[in-house]
């Protein structure tokens, strides 16, 4: 009898009980991306667009053009009326911003064991209720603790789909605007965890049918194909050859693979989240899942 | 069933969403050839790997470069 992998376990590792209900899937450790080197050229080009127009009449952002943050989550979001600024002072947020970036790796490393237990699971179930609730009838300060429990789970989601830690920079931004914009859709039908992760997967496509429809319209002739993304010296770690290979895979055998393998999506709900059939995420995967293999036995 | 076909099958054989029949088939081929064996193990290492290896979130880059160029 050959052994048949134990799909109940790697579905638990990689996130199929965060997508089942478990708000607290746990992260265990911040590490920084290691492709941090990799195209700019999406993010010089967005750049290039925000110039085009003037910030002011950008939705949101004149509240802060005066502050020198144009670029920033809390800039962005509309309406801007929801924003007080008498009652929520501006350095009150940059404090809280600030104070939570520097307590963010503290909060997210786990124990030794790696592990929550029962009842932190569940508070952090019932504090993630509390703020969706909260910021959902526009309480700023609830929605920056919000996005601060959850901008790493957005990250890797966008980085893994990308493979270009600049522009998942760009998208996590861009799913927690969404969050702001779409939260009093959310209707709790589903745990939040789960409507979060599949707006980041829909940001993270959106841009790239964006990117695919500008590329076709410039006839760009520069090559800036993934393969070409992850032309870096080797190194010796698994996870780095991990990491590096499936940067390298073509970008949509490389999303059914993360969507798939990494994230615990099944075949069914990427076709549809990709709009495309079955079938045709079944070959994307198997193309990546061989030249992964192959990559890596080199 | 042939070797091609196998390689095929491999995919969902290991995923555990093989119908029973193709099931039965691809492990009587399996028993008798050492290059789809190998390709198997290939297969299961790969994806072993990416579990334990790639459970963990990446941090997020705008711990350390967009918030401090928000603050700045």
């Amino acid at each position: 009898m050959i052994p048949v992998r134990k799909r109940s376990q790697i579905e638990l590792f990689i996130g199929k009980a965060y997508n089942a209900g478990l708000e607290t899937f746990p992260q265990r450790s911040i590490r920084p991306p290691f492709l941090s080197a990799t195209g700019g050229q999406e993010r010089a080009y967005r750049h290039e667009q925000e110039r085009e127009q003037p910030l002011e009449s950008l939705p949101g952002r004149g509240i802060f053009q005066n502050h020198g943050h144009p670029f920033t989550i809390l800039s962005l979001l509309a309406p801007v009326t929801m924003i007080d600024k008498t009652r929520i002072p501006i350095q009150t947020i940059w404090s809280s911003l600030a104070s939570n970036h520097s307590n963010r790796a503290q909060d997210h490393v786990l124990s030794p064991q790696g592990d929550l237990n029962n009842g932190e699971i569940a508070g952090h179930a019932d504090r993630v209720a509390e703020l969706v609730q909260r910021a959902r009838e526009g309480d700023l300060p609830a929605f920056e603790e919000l996005y601060r429990l959850e901008i790493d789970r957005v990250y890797a989601i966008c980085l893994r789909l990308t493979a270009n830690a600049e522009l998942a920079e760009v998208l996590t931004q861009d799913t927690f605007v969404q969050v702001w914009k779409k939260l009093n859709t959310f209707r709790g039908d589903s745990a939040f965890g789960t409507w979060l992760h599949r707006l980041a997967v829909n940001t993270v496509l959106q841009e790239q049918r964006a990117r695919k429809r500008r590329r076709e319209k410039e006839e760009l002739s520069g090559d800036t194909s993934p393969a070409d993304r992850a032309d870096r010296p080797p190194r010796e770690d698994l996870r780095i050859d991990l990491e590096r290979a499936i940067a390298a895979l073509p970008e949509r055998a490389r999303m059914v693979f993360v969507l798939h393998d990494i994230e615990g999506y099944r075949h069914e709900e990427i076709a549809k989240m990709m709009n495309t059939s079955t079938g045709t995420s079944k070959a994307q995967l198997h193309r990546a899942r061989e030249l992964l293999r192959k990559g890596l036995s080199r | 069933m042939t070797c091609d076909q196998v390689q095929q099958l491999l995919d969902d054989f290991v995923d555990g969403i093989l119908p029973e029949m193709d099931r039965s088939r691809l492990e009587t081929h399996l028993a008798g050839c050492d290059s789809c064996r190998r390709s198997l193990a290939e297969l299961q290492t790969l994806l072993d790997n990416t579990a334990i290896e790639l459970i963990t979130p990446t941090g997020c880059a705008c711990s350390s470069t967009t918030i401090s160029r928000w603050m700045c």
